[in-house]
């Protein structure tokens, strides 16, 4: 019993006014993500051609089997998108994380170094950031090819100059604070100052960030698959499904676009608005309980 | 300066800082400096409380500063234990780094907001090797209860304590490395009033007791008198008087230690206080005075003290003054 | 409190609270928990007490300029006779610079840095007198000379950054004299000056209050400004006035436990003996104790100080206390006797 009052109290205190719509359809996309093989009830990469086209449940020809209707190939609308919703929190997690990596370690560089390390890696990352996204995520892809695993790196290395620009200016900050002083007073080395001081106070920001990122990359990446550079066929991809399914607005199968755009759009408001309330929540205006 | 028998801890030997001034885009040009410390000799030694007192732009926390190598002097030797620390290898700076710690006046920047208490407390001994947890546990509940504080505080973070707790973390956290000398540079300053005398307390307890030196920095005379044995009055980077306490309450020399005796507010309405008035603003470190850097300002300046730039000498008996008289 | 001379401002009962987010939950900070006070015309009057006591937000409340998070309950606030709180925003408007000047702590603070000293001064004119170009110019020299500050001319168009910390805090000054208030309230107007400036900035303000007969209320920590400048002072602990009385009672004889040990935990250069500081810590406005507020860290505390709040007992016509050993029938059960 007093677990679950502890349990309770837990939650409260760190899920405090956390906006419950976008959190509940958070929870169910990764519930999906997780338990695809076992909600989805076809495979996603193999359908049947006899049983292509059809239409959602709700209208007339539509059957309970395929409540969401199927593609072109027999393939049901809505396992793929479940399994799509694996894909896209995959790629998105992984590349935000990887972005997250590099840019916090070349910011914190460059802000608690200073001097001409500061100067040549902000320089650097300017340049990286003039170059136009899509274009060169394209150039990547067609490069090294398109797989989930390359997609997940060119973004990773896309991304990472935001990280890099909130941390340098944190870590200057941090620097000049008393604590760090006391630090190098105590003969504390540098990197082990980087590692206890300046570090932790500056993931509440690289974490917000990363919340509000994560939208912007399954954005991106659903327009790379999209446009064919991404994640390649067969596998679910809602940026595939899009593709493919962009003749079908004008021929009336809607559905065929609808659910993963549906899908996309929900993951991203969710995401940024949860990144919102966890921007308000790790404020240093309030007491931050991370 | 103290009695003969007594080995200095730490002395500072002419101590210099000159911050340059630069103007220029393409090409820097120094324009002039910022003289924060023009010459500063300062002998501290064992089991002894020095004040350091001075208004802004005194050089006292530039001093603090290069006494905690924080800072290289432009000019002039930091000796500790009779060694110069340039000449420092690896381990006379290790140990140098232990024997020497701080406390400032920010409780609430002195504590790294994401470590727990404990972890704050061990923070310098596990800069010179690993403890295991319980190690870390038991040397934050002694320090901690040393400091005043109840050892379950151990387990908070910095934010869920008040300003005068967090200033005891600090101190706890300046007396867990077995250090020699403490710097503090205006320890209560950040605090309530009602807090402050017990941190002073606490603070000339753990003084008695571990046999600590103290480099107090203070701009409040009377807290700096309550704590001190020995007073140095800074001005424009030179300290102008150095004394005992009582001696530079009873006898003040410089016009300047008069002035800023005589500027402190009185303890009672009927304390009757002949007043100096001093004409001017504090100087500016940057445009320093030709001769004695006071004279634009003393009540007394003679024709010398134009040119003249005093030293600090002994006049009387253990009391050195800057002046031309 | 003065008999004859009329007093200027009187608070009655006034009460001020927050609302603020711990964590998780609302709480309501007492601020200002019922305090009354008066202050005669031209007197000099410190209200006294630590951080959290309550004397800022007495203050703001006053001038009623409080942030949305504060509303003040109940009291009246008389000014010259008229309750402040039924004055509307234009009235209020008129009254704050006109009527009521307030210097604060930090010139950074108050001075704007993108605009010029004169721009800042002027401004203040400009809206409540009505100055304009040459009449305007010449108020502004003329204060900046009050305040003694040399060469105005040229001052005028600098900007704070270019000016030290006593200047900034001169032309603070300059800027609560400009329209002729009838009272100042300085909160820890010297906290950041240097020594000597410090000595300046008083002697300044009091040479003011000499040439134009304002009213100052100081508000404070510092009992060394209530030594120098003070004539009346009150004291304040967790949000109640707990007491009150001429500067030379409360040196002399300090009634309240709370006074007693403010000034013997005071360091002062002429004493340098031992002294014993103050047990405890300052209360959490959001959650005192109950009974006499002071009482977890009072020297003296008896049983009925942890359960009723002691009321406020008169001990001359111009001292009154609020602590229980001070009331005759409980003096008389706990046999208290006296200091």
């Amino acid at each position: 019993m007093k677990m679950i009052v502890n349990m309770r109290r837990i939650l409260q205190r760190y899920f405090r006014g956390i906006p419950k719509i976008p959190a509940a359809i958070l929870v169910m996309l990764f519930w999906a993500a997780i338990f695809a093989d076992f909600l989805a009830p076809h495979n996603p990469e193999v359908g049947d051609p006899r049983e292509r086209l059809l239409p959602t449940v709700f209208e007339t020809g539509g059957m309970l089997k395929y409540p969401l209707g199927t593609d072109t190939m027999g393939r049901d609308v809505l396992s793929r998108v479940i399994f799509g919703a694996r894909v896209s929190l995959l790629v998105a997690f992984s590349a935000v994380f990887l972005s997250a990596c590099i840019g916090t370690l070349v910011g914190i560089c460059a802000g608690f170094f200073g001097g001409w390390i500061d100067q040549i890696v902000m320089r650097f990352t300017d340049a990286w950031l003039s170059i136009p996204t899509i274009m060169f995520a394209t150039l990547l892809a067609v490069v090294l090819g398109p797989s989930v695993a390359n997609i997940i790196i060119i973004m990773g290395l896309i991304y990472w100059t935001r990280y890099a620009r909130v941390t340098r200016g944190e870590a200057l900050s941090l620097k000049s604070r008393e604590f760090v002083h006391l630090a190098t007073i105590a003969g504390s080395t540098k990197l082990r100052i980087i590692r206890k001081h300046i570090l932790p106070n500056v993931m509440n920001s690289v974490i917000t960030l990363a919340s509000l990122q994560i939208g912007v990359v399954i954005v991106v990446e659903a327009s790379l698959t999209f446009l064919g550079v991404g994640v390649p066929p067969p596998k679910p991809a809602w940026g595939l499904m899009l593709s493919e399914g962009r003749a079908g607005l004008f021929t009336g199968q809607w559905w065929l676009i609808v659910f993963p755009g549906l899908a996309i759009a929900l993951l991203v408001m969710s995401f940024n608005l949860l990144g919102d309330w966890l921007r308000r929540r790790l404020d240093p205006h309030q007491q931050s309980l991370l | 300066m103290t009695s003969e028998e007594k080995i200095p801890a730490i002395e500072l030997q002419q101590i210099k800082k000159y911050f340059p001034v630069k103007k220029g885009i393409i090409r820097d040009r120094v324009v002039g400096y910022v003289k924060a410390l023009d010459g500063v000799d300062l002998k501290l030694s064992a089991n002894e409380v020095v004040g350091l007192v001075g208004e802004s732009g005194s050089g006292k926390s530039t001093l603090a500063r290069i006494i905690l190598l924080l800072e290289h002097p432009t000019e002039g030797q930091l000796v500790f234990e009779g060694k110069d620390v340039i000449t420092f290898n690896r381990s006379d700076l290790k140990r140098y780094r232990q024997k020497i710690q701080a406390v400032f006046q920010d409780p609430y920047s002195s504590l790294s907001p994401r470590l727990k208490v404990k972890e704050i407390i061990a923070e310098p001994s596990l800069v010179t090797g690993k403890l295991s947890r319980k190690e870390i546990d038991d040397m934050a509940s002694e320090y901690l209860q040393m400091a005043g504080l109840h050892a379950g505080i151990r387990n908070v973070y910095p934010h869920e304590l008040s300003g005068g707790q967090r200033q005891r973390v600090a101190i706890g956290r300046a007396i867990s490395t077995q250090a020699t000398v403490i710097i503090l540079d205006e320890p209560t300053s950040a605090l309530d009033v009602s807090v402050r005398l017990q941190i002073v307390e606490l603070l000339m307890r753990l003084q008695q007791e571990l046999g600590l030196s103290y480099l107090l920095i203070g701009h409040d005379l009377a807290m700096v008198a309550y704590m001190s044995t020995y007073i140095a009055v800074m001005y424009l980077g030179k300290i102008v008087e150095l004394t005992r306490t009582q001696e530079l309450i009873k006898n003040p020399l410089h016009p300047y230690t008069r002035a800023l005796i005589s500027a402190s507010l009185p303890s009672h309405p009927n304390e009757k206080k002949e007043r100096i008035a001093l004409a001017g603003e504090i100087a500016n470190p940057f445009d320093i005075p030709s001769g004695c850097r006071f004279h634009p300002r003393c009540p007394e300046a003679k024709e010398e003290c134009y040119h003249i730039d005093p030293i600090l000498k002994p006049f009387l008996e253990n009391h050195w003054v800057a002046c031309n008289f | 409190m003065g008999m004859q001379a009329k007093p200027i401002l009187e608070v009655e009962n006034l009460t001020t609270y927050f609302s603020v987010f711990d964590g998780f939950e609302k709480k309501t900070v007492k601020a200002v928990d019922g305090v009354s006070l008066a202050v005669t015309a031209g007197d000099t009057v410190a209200i006294i007490g630590e951080s959290g006591c309550g004397k800022s937000t007495l203050a703001l409340s006053i001038l009623r300029v409080l942030p949305e998070t504060a509303s003040i309950l109940s009291g009246k606030i008389l000014f010259d006779g008229e309750d402040l709180l039924q004055k509307d925003r234009t009235q209020m408007s008129k009254i704050r610079a006109e009527k009521i000047a307030m210097i604060l702590q930090d010139p950074m603070m108050s001075l704007n840095p993108v605009f010029t000293i004169g721009n800042q001064i002027g401004e203040t004119l400009y809206y409540h007198l009505g100055l304009r170009n040459r009449t305007l110019k010449n108020r502004i020299k003329e204060l900046l000379l009050d305040v003694k500050i040399p060469e105005p001319e040229s001052r005028m168009k600098q900007y704070p950054h270019e000016m030290s910390g006593g200047m900034r805090q001169r032309i603070v000054g300059a800027i609560a004299l400009s329209c002729n208030p009838k009272l100042i309230m300085a909160d820890e107007p010297t906290t950041n000056l240097d020594v000597t400036i410090q000595l300046q900035y008083l002697n300044l303000l009091r040479d003011l209050q000499k040439k134009t007969g304002v009213t100052l209320l100081f508000i404070t920590h510092d009992l060394g400004i209530v030594a120098e400048m003070c004539k009346r002072v009150i004291v304040m602990y967790a949000g109640k006035v707990v007491e009150r009385a001429p500067v030379m009672n409360i040196y002399d004889d300090p009634a309240h436990p709370y006074t007693r040990a403010l000034l013997d935990a005071a360091f002062g250069l002429q004493d340098l003996s031992k002294r014993s500081p103050i047990k405890g810590e300052p209360p959490d406005l959001s959650n005192l104790p109950p009974g006499c507020h002071y009482h977890p860290r009072c020297e003296r505390h008896m049983g009925i100080c942890s359960q009723e709040e002691p009321p406020e007992i008169a001990l001359s016509p111009d001292r009154t206390v609020k602590c229980w050993l001070f009331d005759p029938e409980t003096r008389k059960s706990e046999l208290v006797d006296d200091f």
